[in-house]
């Protein structure tokens, strides 16, 4: 009942004309990145950033969550239609999305996809509104000690959702850590880091930090000239053409309910998230399929639960956040920039401080869910024009967009130059192979993370054992030991078995189309 | 031994923040210090740096020369000494327009009816809407 009444809340806070126009631009972004190869949710969330500043801070939130869901949806479109995946999550939807549409079935398809993320989104947000609460209410036990080292199990599931190896994903965590550091430490008072330059005593800001590693890394990385854009598949706009036939629905209720579960529980998990979600459900599916021959050929499995899979865990990868203050990926770390800078710090508290965030939030990802399918069904034609925007304006649009962003925060150009450093530091870690999300990740956290492990420490008396003491922090230790084991051993005793790879890596090339 | 260069550099990173944590002082008055974050920070950069140093396997190949990134750098770089000089919106369409005609070949008309909507636009959304006040040239 509790529930109910707050969900009344916050459709009471979300139907308003302002957050439903907030909520319509968020959706409609979010799938224009997300059809757009290169610029994913976490740049433009990030170069949205200075303007969220000017938007009530629950407005931002509503429309930075509907881009990244948003992107979800748009994701896809170009898998299915061109495969090449707009979004990281949609890569896996390449696979047989793409041989569907080259089998005439595109429509159905992009239907499919559709109304399984639709259906997800409204699982997802549902088990948010249930979950969420009660996750919270256990994160209030948690004092500095047990803090400290669920930040520390943090860090070791953000490992996982490294793109390169995670010798490199660990240094990428050293460097945000130590870049966090820069600045006037807030118990001694002491500088660090600063060299006599006025404006690093406040330390780096997160948007400067975010615009610089993935709005101006990515102009860098574009202006290679690797344009990987191909050939739109030709496919029908009718409303009719784009619904699915009698066995191709029966047939994709399964994966789109088992997609929907398994995704929302995966992208519960800090370092979770759409990607992991879609590739799990891919497996999962072949795994239990009566026809698995047909996985990579066009079976309508390999699209309704993966794409279920990856809007479920888009949206329940704000759990974390919103309950215990942890972001489980880089969008979700820019998010929480967003409401850092705001003056709302995510946590168990947020619910009971900002109940109209919370839940306005949770009731936006349902309207927002509802725009996004009326939405994508008809317009797919002009998310997909969008293809033809040529790199170099979209190259063009992107620095003034972080220039001007960037000086807006604090009206210094110190910051313009600042980001303009991380944006080249970026690129030439992204050139050398490192992943630069465990990095922002590191970034968001770190301040958090010194500020519990000192404090416990002093409850400690300077003994790190009491990290041990306490059961609730023994036991994220020893699951950050698990994670940190489990994929070791399970190389070692099933090198093979598991393994899903990107279409990149396996073997399908633009000859395959 | 490119790829060296990365984990080289991260571990001198690593090391600096190690030597600069001694100073700030890992302990102090019984309490941890300013210098313990930066200890196991630079710790991390540095082991996980060290360990990824292994020479690359298979035939060398020189990597291209990337001129077009280089070319947008040097002229983010130039934006920050020029911004005080001209303003900073007539910095940008000096930017966006060097970047659109000489180093992605846009024709010179389109180019510039590119710059000046971008610039126009800008103008409108962050002086006019959202009142950021964009910095002027130290001449007019």
């Amino acid at each position: 009942m509790d529930v109910l009444t707050n969900l009344a809340l916050g459709f009471g806070v979300v139907l308003t004309p302002t957050n439903l126009l907030v909520a319509l631009v968020g959706c409609v972004v979010g799938t224009a990145v997300g059809v757009l190869p290169g610029l994913g949710p976490t740049a433009t969330i990030s170069l949205l950033l200075p303007i969220s500043v000017y938007l009530d801070r629950t407005s931002s939130i509503i429309l930075m969550s509907g881009i990244y869901y948003g992107a979800m949806y748009g994701g896809s479109i170009t898998s299915i239609l061109i495969k090449i995946p707009g979004e990281a999550a949609s890569v896996i939807t390449c696979l047989d999305g793409y041989q569907m549409a080259r089998r005439g079935r595109a429509g159905a398809a992009l239907g499919i996809s559709a109304f399984g993320s639709f259906f997800a989104g409204i699982i997802a947000t549902i088990g948010i509104a249930l979950l969420g609460p009660r996750i919270a209410g256990v994160a209030l036990l948690f004092g500095p000690v047990e803090k400290a080292a669920l930040l520390f199990l943090g860090f070791v599931l953000i490992l996982g959702i490294g793109e390169g190896s995670r010798k490199k994903g660990l240094a990428m965590i050293g460097l945000g850590l130590l870049l966090g550091t820069v600045g006037v430490d807030l118990v001694s008072g002491e500088e660090r880091f600063v060299f006599d330059v006025t404006p690093l005593r406040d330390g780096f800001g997160i948007a400067v930090v975010a615009m610089g590693l993935f709005g101006i890394s990515e102009v860098l990385l574009m202006a290679e000239g690797n344009d990987d854009r191909g050939e739109v598949l030709n496919y029908r706009q009718r409303l009719r053409d784009l619904l699915p036939n009698r066995a191709e629905s029966i047939e994709s209720v399964g994966p789109v309910m088992r997609g929907s579960v398994l995704g929302f529980f995966l992208g519960l998990l800090p370092g979770g998230g759409a990607m992991m979600a879609s590739f799990a459900s891919y497996m999962l599916e072949r795994k239990i399929s009566r026809h698995p021959e047909r996985f990579g050929k066009g079976a309508v499995a390999g699209v309704a639960g993966p794409e279920a899979a990856n809007n479920a865990g888009a949206q329940a990868s704000f759990v974390p956040l919103l309950c215990l203050g942890i972001p489980a990926n880089a969008v979700i770390g820019v998010i929480m920039g967003a409401l850092l800078m705001a003056g709302v710090t995510p946590g168990p508290m947020l619910i009971v401080d900002h109940p109209e965030l919370f839940w306005g939030v949770i009731a936006s990802m349902f309207v927002g869910n509802l725009m996004l399918v009326v939405l994508n069904v008809p317009l797919v034609g002009l998310f997909v024009s969008l293809l033809r925007v040529p790199p170099a304006i979209m190259s063009a649009l992107i620095v003034v967009f972080c220039v001007i962003g960037a000086f807006s925060l604090n009206n210094s150009m110190f910051d313009v130059g600042a980001m303009i450093g991380f944006g080249i530091l970026g690129y030439a870690l992204r050139k050398a192979k490192y992943d630069v999300a465990p990095l922002l990740l590191a970034f968001v956290l770190g301040s958090m993370f010194e500020q519990n492990l000192r404090q416990g420490l002093i409850i400690g008396f300077g003994n790190p054992l009491v990290f041990l003491t306490s059961p609730i922090s023994a036991g994220f230790i020893g699951l950050a030991g698990i994670v940190t084991l489990a994929p070791l051993l399970l190389a070692r005793w099933r090198p093979r078995e598991l393994s899903v790879t990107p279409p990149e890596a396996s073997g399908i090339t633009e000859s395959d189309r | 031994m490119t790829a060296l260069v990365g984990p080289v550099l991260l571990s001198m990173a690593g090391v600096a923040a190690l030597l600069f944590a001694r100073e700030f002082g890992l302990w102090s008055f019984g309490a941890p210090g300013a210098g313990l974050m930066p200890a196991v920070a630079g710790t991390l950069l540095l082991l996980a740096s060290l360990t990824d140093l292994r020479p690359t396997k298979g035939p060398h190949r020189r990597p291209a020369f990337a001129w077009r990134p280089l070319s947008y750098m040097a002229g983010l770089a130039a934006l920050v000494p020029l911004t005080p000089v001209i303003g900073l919106l007539p910095a940008l369409a000096v930017l966006v327009f060097s970047i659109l005609h000489f180093i992605e070949s846009v024709p010179l008309s389109r180019a510039a009816v590119i710059t000046a909507a971008t610039v126009t636009g800008s103008w409108l959304l962050f002086e006019r809407l959202l009142s950021v006040p964009l910095p002027k040239s130290m001449f007019w």
